[in-house]
């Protein structure tokens, strides 16, 4: 029966017995007054017939409390990144290697610092460029050349869109791994040094010394692979400028590591770090050989540099997916929906917590106590 | 009808030739940078650079004793049949004015020294104008040509002027030959002393033999062991 039949009864009811007892009191027939009762006998029937059940109000509290419960697991347990939606966060950390796609070409010249003769000579090898331009000496098609000298830098890094890069620093060398169409790079050397280059398909070779007395000489490169390699420039001593907002598709974090004669495996590079997420003001560290991965990367701010021992990255970024921890124990670091709704809707999060302990205390009283 | 879409054909090319003008931050006022018609030319606010720049790449030198009605003529040489970006900027840093051209193929550019040049006061003597062609990253510079409107240019050495936004020492520079789109082995250096920063250098290129050549300016940022270094490759016309 539901709630309108059901105060069209009881208003009936109530009518009734008002009117048998005004009947009893003006002396109305006896026969009118039995006529009213009989009524309200089956008045009080119908209402009792009608009337919700004990079993069934309890399910309705205890189902109040349980959707309470539900929700507010789910709010728990569900992530950001369950819903694909971005997550913000800003990343700090040290690393042996690290590799990128740029989305966009770009370009970095830094000078060229000819200080003091250091006590032990740079050197700079370079191998697989598609094109090589020595500054000094003919040689078909040279593929490779090594110089070492007083100063021996690199001091021009072009790269085309879509281009891959890997860098890495093992303390005595830094690394540049190259491939894609249209990259350019320059190194350059002055004061006493040794240039030596060569081809790779004809064996062709050349040693020429150089004494430069202060002027800056420059090998030209395309750096876009040669048989299927990727382009290398190795330099002494391990130092990069900082590479600065460059528009990186894809960033991770890995190294190559011998674990047996002709055994090699892919592991973490990262020595250590930072992730804070921006939205719940929450930081994780990171500790060495941690993995990381950042799916759907969109960079507002990145910077890599080198302090001659570690690479350093330092962005902010969104992400959709960000996980995080040692081999086969990494966890999505995303923030829950209650961790979101606590930092960024307070507002929210109160009624909602106010709605969420009444319901669940209401549906508990008159399950238990009604 | 024939008018409704004469102004709709028109309506679009005005709009790019507006837009076809480098994205710069021109001043206030008439005299900022802006199209004019067959150039974008005026002043515009950036920053100073402390690097090597090239302000000027001239076949002979720009007339002197401008009027406000003196109409300049800007054109490469003959030889050259591609179409070449030219642009005017003052030999010193600032204040920031540039005047941005194309010249077609064989084809010269009216410059009308009374729109900018003349009501800022700028002086014949502190500009510089010089061409290019090739893309923005791989650009072969050309000597240009800049005579009054109605006197015959008279051929003189190509003179390359640059300048270093700071103070510099140990300044050297030289030229190599071209080859296969690269700079070759280069000649022996030529020292030239010290500047001061935004001093114009005056490179004089008779001695250069070649048709496409590279030149190479460095010297030492004074008192750092900085080198600051700038690579042009260029073409006589």
């Amino acid at each position: 029966m539901n709630h309108t039949v059901r105060q069209v009864l009881q208003t009936a009811y109530d009518n009734e017995i008002a009117a048998a007892v005004k009947g009893l009191q003006t002396g109305a027939p006896i026969e009118e007054i039995e006529a009213s009762l009989r009524r309200i006998q089956i008045y009080s029937k119908l209402l009792a017939e009608g009337k919700p059940s004990y079993w069934r109000n309890r399910l309705i509290a205890a189902g109040t409390a349980v959707i309470c419960l539900i929700i507010g697991g789910l709010l728990w347990s569900l992530k950001l990144s369950d819903l694909g939606a971005p997550t913000p966060i800003r990343l700090e950390l040290q690393s042996h290697s690290l590799q990128f796609d740029i989305a966009e070409p770009f370009s970095v010249t830094p000078g060229f610092d000819s200080g003091e003769k250091p006590a032990r000579q740079d050197e700079a090898r370079i191998q697989n460029a598609s094109d090589l331009f020595l500054p000094k000496g003919q040689i078909e098609k040279p593929t490779w050349a090594t110089v070492r000298g007083d100063h021996v830098q690199l001091t021009k890094l072009d790269l085309a869109g879509q281009s891959h890069i890997e860098l890495t620093e093992d303390g005595e060398f830094a690394q540049v791994l190259l491939t894609g169409t249209g990259n350019k790079c320059e190194v350059s050397f002055s004061g006493d040094a040794v240039l030596e280059a060569g081809s790779d398909s004809n064996g062709e070779q050349i040693k020429i010394p150089f004494n430069t007395k202060g002027v800056m000489e420059s090998i030209v490169l395309n750096a876009e692979g040669h048989d299927a390699k990727p382009t290398e420039i190795r330099i002494r001593p391990a130092r990069f400028w900082p590479i600065e907002n460059a528009k990186v598709a894809q960033l991770s974090f890995w190294q190559l590591r011998a674990t047996g004669p002709g055994e090699e495996h892919f592991e973490s590079a990262i020595k250590k770090g930072t992730v804070t997420l921006l939205d719940v003001a929450v930081s994780e560290n990171l500790e060495e050989k941690d993995n990381l991965s950042l799916e759907g990367l969109d960079l507002q701010r990145f910077k890599i540099w080198s302090d001659g021992g570690s690479l350093h990255v330092q962005l902010d970024a969104t992400v959709k997916r960000i996980s995080a921890g040692p081999q086969g124990y990494e966890k999505n670091l995303s923030p829950s929906l209650l961790q979101y709704m606590r930092e960024q809707k307070p507002l929210t999060f109160f009624w909602s917590a106010v709605l969420f302990l009444w319901g669940l205390l209401w549906g508990a009283k008159k399950t238990l106590f009604d | 009808m024939a008018l409704l879409l004469l102004f709709f054909l028109l309506l679009p090319s005005s709009g790019l030739a507006q837009s076809s003008c480098p994205s710069l931050t021109p001043t206030n006022g008439d005299l900022g940078y802006r199209n004019r018609g067959n150039r974008c030319e005026g002043f515009y606010l950036a920053n100073a650079s402390e690097s090597f720049q090239i302000v000027s790449l001239l076949q002979g030198v720009i007339p002197q004793n401008w009027q406000r009605n003196t109409v300049l003529k800007v054109s490469a040489g003959a030889s050259i049949s591609e179409a070449v970006n030219v642009r005017a900027v003052p030999l010193s840093q600032q204040p920031f004015y540039r005047m941005d051209g194309v010249l077609q193929s064989g084809a010269s550019l009216d410059w009308p020294v009374g729109d900018v040049l003349f009501p800022s006061n700028l002086k014949p003597n502190n500009v510089g104008v010089y061409g290019w062609i090739g893309s923005e990253n791989d650009k072969i510079f050309i000597p240009i040509r800049v005579y009054k409107k109605g006197v015959s240019p008279v051929p003189t050495p190509n003179t390359l002027v640059v300048r270093a936004g700071t103070d510099v020492d140990g300044l050297i520079w030289r030229w190599a030959p071209m080859r296969d789109g690269q700079c070759g082995e280069y000649k022996t250096p030529q020292t030239m002393g010290q500047r001061n920063a935004n001093d114009p250098i005056r490179i004089t290129l008779d001695s250069v033999s070649s048709p496409s050549f590279c030149v190479d300016i460095q010297a030492n940022k004074k008192g750092e062991i900085r080198r600051l270094r700038l690579t042009l490759k260029l073409r006589k016309s």
